[in-house]
């Protein structure tokens, strides 16, 4: 259990520096001399960056069952019914499994079920039928 | 495993091409305006004293406010400042902090301040920094002087059958000490540090309200005055709202067009609450932009 949960924690920490780069830092480098945090284009910046995590997260849990993090650790997200079997995640799965990865506190009590659950499944993965394990 | 890799790249590579797009087309556009040509920062409340998140209703943040300052300062956007002042005053040192600042900000840009309720003590030298002053008719304005106070309870001590003892070393280590009577000696030390400050408010007055201090003397003697007899007395410029205040502050900038934005200064909760709203991803984005943005910025002033 607290292998797979390391390794998860690595990989998560791997994609958000992945999202950092790629999908938040031009968004704030070129539009934060515009804004003061507040008002259209800070809500404008957050959303955009928020809509580019969440393709990221559900396009590569669907088209490869492995987010860039999750393939440098080696694990995988698969359909619960399939197990190791590597079943193939579908794209409202994937797409429910993702949302709370949008807001770190929501992450935060949707991660608590895998200190005492395996490490497998958050509860999001649950209500998904989703399940991750180790992949070599 | 390679057309994975593969696919992966493509994916990353959409993610970054559609951010870049999108920021390209936000900043191309033109259709958002740019909020921060006339910043407003709020300043309200006691100055100093108050740390952490439960006091930020209570006491004027100075770290913050300071930081806020300080990156108007470098912000190529904000063209001037409006100081929206609530204040009885408070700490003298934390005070200075914050003019120190606001002189940086006034060699760069027009700062004007505005005292709709409370401009007294710290708050009026606050206010008194900028390069105009702008206040309500009936605000409290002035007060400057300093007072520091100290109890002596050394009869109560004496009638409770309480002997209190303090060890030292240092003529001046217990001066103002609640447990005997203050002497002479100390009194006047006390006292030559609390003129010092007086002399060092007074003289900062003068000199960034343009009144020479013969005439200013006698009108920082820690009297309060309305906001007419502020203007009448030269401690103001001219009665107003804060709309006037922030006219004022567009025509000295020479702005053709601007739009307004508020600043709060407040710390705390509100802050926490947006980090929690928040991915790790958006929070290092975004602080790689700051540190960039500030490279950048340093870079320009140094050219």
């Amino acid at each position: 259990m607290g292998a797979l949960l390391g390794r998860r924690l690595w990989a998560f920490l791997i994609d958000e520096l992945v999202l950092g780069a790629v999908a938040a830092f031009p968004l704030y480098l070129l539009l934060t001399p515009r804004s003061d945090g507040t008002g259209a284009l800070a809500l404008a910046i957050g959303a955009a960056s928020q809509a580019l995590a969440l393709i990221y997260w559900v396009s590569t849990d669907y088209l490869f069952g492995q987010s860039l993090g999750k393939m440098v650790v080696r694990v995988k997200t698969v359909a619960a019914s399939s197990g190791r079997g590597g079943g193939k995640v579908g794209f409202f799965q994937a797409l429910l499994r993702s949302l709370t990865k949008l807001v770190n506190f929501l992450l935060l009590l949707d991660s608590l079920r895998l200190l005492w659950g395996g490490g497998e499944q958050r509860s999001t993965d649950a209500l998904a039928g989703t399940t991750v394990v180790e992949w070599i | 495993m390679k057309k994975k890799t593969l696919g992966m790249a493509v994916v990353v590579l959409a993610i970054l091409t559609l951010s870049l797009g999108f920021s390209l087309a936000l900043k191309g556009a033109g259709n958002l305006p740019s909020p921060r040509e006339i910043a407003v920062v709020r300043i309200e409340g006691q100055i100093g004293g108050g740390s952490g998140a439960l006091s930020q209703d209570a006491f004027v943040d100075v770290q913050r406010t300071k930081e806020t300052l300080d990156s108007l300062t470098e912000d190529p956007l904000v063209s001037a400042v409006v100081l929206d002042i609530d204040s009885p005053g408070g700490e003298t040192a934390p005070t200075a902090d914050i003019v120190y600042s606001i002189r940086d900000l006034r060699a760069r840009k027009p700062v004007v301040s505005y005292v709709s309720s409370m401009g007294a003590s710290g708050g009026y030298w606050i206010a008194s920094s900028a390069n105009r002053t702008v206040v309500a008719p009936l605000a409290v304005v002035g007060s400057i002087g300093v007072f520091s106070d100290f109890f002596d309870a050394s009869a109560l001590l004496a009638k409770v059958g309480v002997n209190y003892t303090t060890l030292k070393a240092g003529k001046y280590k217990d001066a103002g000490s609640f447990a005997r009577p203050m002497t002479d000696e100390e009194r006047a030390y006390v006292q030559g540090i609390i003129d010092k400050i007086h002399d060092e408010f007074v003289s900062s007055v003068s000199h960034d309200r343009n009144i020479p201090v013969e005439t200013l003397m006698p009108l920082a003697q820690g009297q309060i005055f309305l906001g007419r007899d502020a203007v009448s007395l030269g401690l103001a410029d001219r009665l107003g709202t804060k709309k006037d205040a922030i006219e004022l502050a567009k025509e000295l900038s020479g702005a053709g067009t601007y739009s307004v934005s508020e600043l709060s200064t407040s710390g705390g909760w509100t802050d926490f609450l947006r980090q929690m709203g928040a991915t790790a991803g958006q929070a290092l984005g975004r602080g790689f932009s700051e540190a960039v943005l500030s490279f950048a910025a340093r870079e320009q002033r140094i050219a």
